[in-house]
């Protein structure tokens, strides 16, 4: 997020596009529903199912999944037209808003209805009351993300932001909802395959040299590749061993039976996780780690708060703390590594994280504190761009509309979209394991009352839905919330497991698959 | 040397760094290197008719307020001015000029005899240590790119 958590409730209206907020991020739902309900904040909500979050909105639009990028293309073309645009931000802050007024002019309200079925007029409240707000915020998850357009969504989320002045203040801001508890945290320590600690370049020359100093050790100057990268090297017998920590892609993949093939392929699997978890099944070796509640460490949140994590009960059995793990595997391939505790490794850590520099255990505390923090007199950064961009001037970039990799047709007539419920946990490896919660929430497809009627299906009854990928035997959940047309299955469960269904469709840049978007046939079962 | 000449010293110190940031924005080609240039200059400007503004009476009213000094340009390593030099970079540059100028006024401070004079040279590197202080709060806005 550019913005922190605590100035939510200072936006004049909050626009929520591709986040299921109340299911998926439920602390910061809540927050922004007293705001609506306290009179500080309109919220504005596109989605292609009328999420909760739709029922705190002043005005809510159902859009055809995978078609932000006509929609946001659409709000500015009404804001340029209506002169709401923020003149002063665009000419002092950007560049490049020639070519983007261009791009959007042709993106009329008659038009994106078309392509997404937001009625014109809808869309034209939405940017009125958008492109008039004082402040707004723009907040969005894997909705925007996890499509062939991913990066294309992105940068029109930051196109609209700009255009309307609303970065670098408080209360405003691009602000992704991140998946996972720590996945900020993991992606600012470099586990991503191009990046060193901090975002800091693999092949850099002056980086490479930096940290080839400071672990006293000859790195590849290579980038490594993505996971779903990874998955079709394995498929293809060119990768031969993987090493999985914390992850279960026997749920999480797209299309899982290339990724179940890609697995058995393998001639060395490890798998380092908390519970024999469906992907542990096949591994060669399976090292014990230990639960959030057995360790000591720091998860980074969502706004870049660093906290603490502090060790509440002993793991059981074998199981170990990931870095033991770790330190043990390295020095049975010949290093010596002595760490003694988590402290002592962040603290190494901090040394070549430039971002993290100031944040020691003692500053962290119980609040934790928002990097960047470059020493140990900073106190961290709430919000961010408030002077400048990155890179000086923020660049608009003119993005046309491009469809999903796979729309309805004839033979598959109906969207097939996925995510998550909030009683569920990604893949269910915790979450699962508490029956309670699976008696909350257990496998499921929704669909819409009229599809529902038209085909004879009740609720709780059984559903064929299948793909060209495969078929799965599900039970019915019929809501108003789903519009015609679209169906909706949350992936958490192994035994229906949506992504038997999902189309292993990547972005070109982000390498990220298209979750959100396919086409699917639905029958009676 | 006596209240007058150190406040015109002051003057010219501006004036140099404004010709520095001004040559390097006519240099450039990148707009944005060009704006943050152009911008600096335009800073040093308003420091110099600040400066003058006080020259005007004597230097008597010569008071800045202190700033926390978060003592982020003392992490960095002084980078060299290019016209390729990226834009982080540039305003790392500006921010240790900040720096150097601070220290500057500090060690002139430190040396002097007078109570005047050391008065003036604390109100003086504390100016620059306002200055250092805007520049560091746009580097860490800036320089931590989350890009992958």
């Amino acid at each position: 997020m550019t913005n922190d958590i605590a100035g939510l409730d200072k936006s004049d209206v909050a626009l929520i596009i591709g986040s299921d907020t109340s299911e998926c991020h439920p602390v910061i739902a809540a927050r922004l529903k007293k705001a609506a309900m306290d009179g500080k904040v309109k919220i504005i909500v596109i989605d292609p199912k009328r999420i909760k979050m739709a029922d705190f909105a002043t005005i809510y639009a159902c859009q055809r999944p995978g078609t932000d990028v006509a929609v946001l293309n659409g709000m500015m073309h009404l804001i340029i037209k209506n002169g709401w645009e923020d003149k002063k931000f665009i000419e002092e802050r950007t560049e490049g808003y020639e070519a983007l007024k261009e791009e959007v002019a042709k993106f009329t309200p008659e038009y994106v209805e078309k392509i997404s079925g937001i009625p014109a007029k809808t869309l034209e409240e939405i940017a009125e009351l958008f492109g008039k707000a004082p402040t707004a915020a723009l907040y969005y998850a894997m909705g925007i993300t996890q499509h062939t357009t991913g990066v294309d969504n992105v940068k029109s989320t930051a196109n609209l932001q700009m255009l309307c002045g609303n970065m670098g203040k408080v209360g405003g801001g691009v602000n992704p909802l991140r998946g996972q508890s720590n996945v900020q945290g993991a992606c600012d320590m470099g586990g991503l395959p191009n990046v060193f600690p901090a975002y800091q370049k693999i092949g850099d020359a002056a980086v490479q040299e930096k940290f080839e100093k400071f672990w006293g050790v000859k790195l590849s100057d290579k980038p490594g590749m993505t996971m779903t990268v990874a998955f079709d090297k394995a498929h293809a017998g060119e990768m031969k061993a993987f090493y999985i920590m914390g992850e279960n892609p026997m749920v999480s993949d797209p299309d899982l039976h290339h990724a179940e093939e890609s697995l058995k392929r393998l001639e060395f699997l490890v798998v380092e996780d908390i519970f024999m978890t469906e992907t542990a099944q096949m591994a060669h070796v399976v090292l014990p780690a230990s639960s959030p509640a057995e360790k000591d460490g720091t998860f980074s949140n969502t706004e870049r708060r660093v906290q603490l994590l502090f060790k509440a009960v002993n793991a059981p059995g074998q199981a170990k703390h990931d870095w033991e793990i770790h330190q043990m595997i390295a020095n049975k391939m010949g290093l010596n590594w002595n760490y003694t505790k988590a402290e002592e490794i962040f603290d190494e850590m901090r040394k070549c994280t430039p971002s993290y520099a100031g944040l020691t255990y003692k500053r962290l505390g119980f609040a934790g504190m928002h990097w960047p923090c470059p020493n140990e007199e900073h106190p961290g950064t709430p919000v961010l761009h408030i002077g400048k961009f990155s890179r000086g001037l923020g660049l608009f970039t003119a993005i046309p509309f491009k469809e999903p990799a796979e729309m309805p047709d004839k033979d598959y007539p109906w969207y097939f979209t996925t995510g998550r419920v909030l009683q569920q946990y990604h893949t269910g490896t915790m979450s699962r394991k508490t029956p309670g919660l699976n008696n909350l929430a257990g496998p499921h497809v929704m669909i819409s009352v009229e599809d529902a009627e038209a085909l004879g299906i009740s609720n709780s009854g059984k559903v064929k839905v299948s793909t060209r990928r495969g078929s799965l035997i599900t039970n019915a959940f019929v809501t108003k919330r789903c519009p015609k047309g679209t169906v909706f299955m949350p992936f958490h469960f192994a035994e229906a497991a949506a992504n038997k269904l999902t189309i292993n469709a990547l972005d070109p840049i982000a390498k990220i698959p298209e979750y959100k978007v396919c086409a699917c046939k639905i029958e009676k079962a | 040397m006596d209240m007058i000449k150190i406040l015109r010293m002051a003057v010219n110190n501006e004036v140099e760094a404004h010709d520095f940031y001004d040559g390097a924005a006519a240099k450039t080609t990148n707009k944005s290197l060009k704006s943050i240039f152009v911008e600096l200059a335009g800073e040093e400007l308003k420091h110099k008719l600040l400066l003058e503004s006080f020259l005007a009476d004597g230097g008597k009213k010569l008071h800045f307020a202190e700033t926390t000094d978060y003592k982020i340009a003392e992490t960095v390593e002084l980078p060299k001015l290019t016209v390729g030099m990226s834009f982080v970079d540039a305003i790392a540059l500006a921010m240790k000029k900040e720096e150097e100028a601070m220290k500057m006024y500090r060690n002139f401070a430190d040396a002097s005899s007078s109570a005047e004079q050391k008065e003036m040279f604390t109100q003086l590197a504390r100016m620059e240590q306002g200055h250092k202080a805007r520049l560091e709060t746009l580097y860490t806005d800036t320089a931590f790119v989350e890009a992958w």
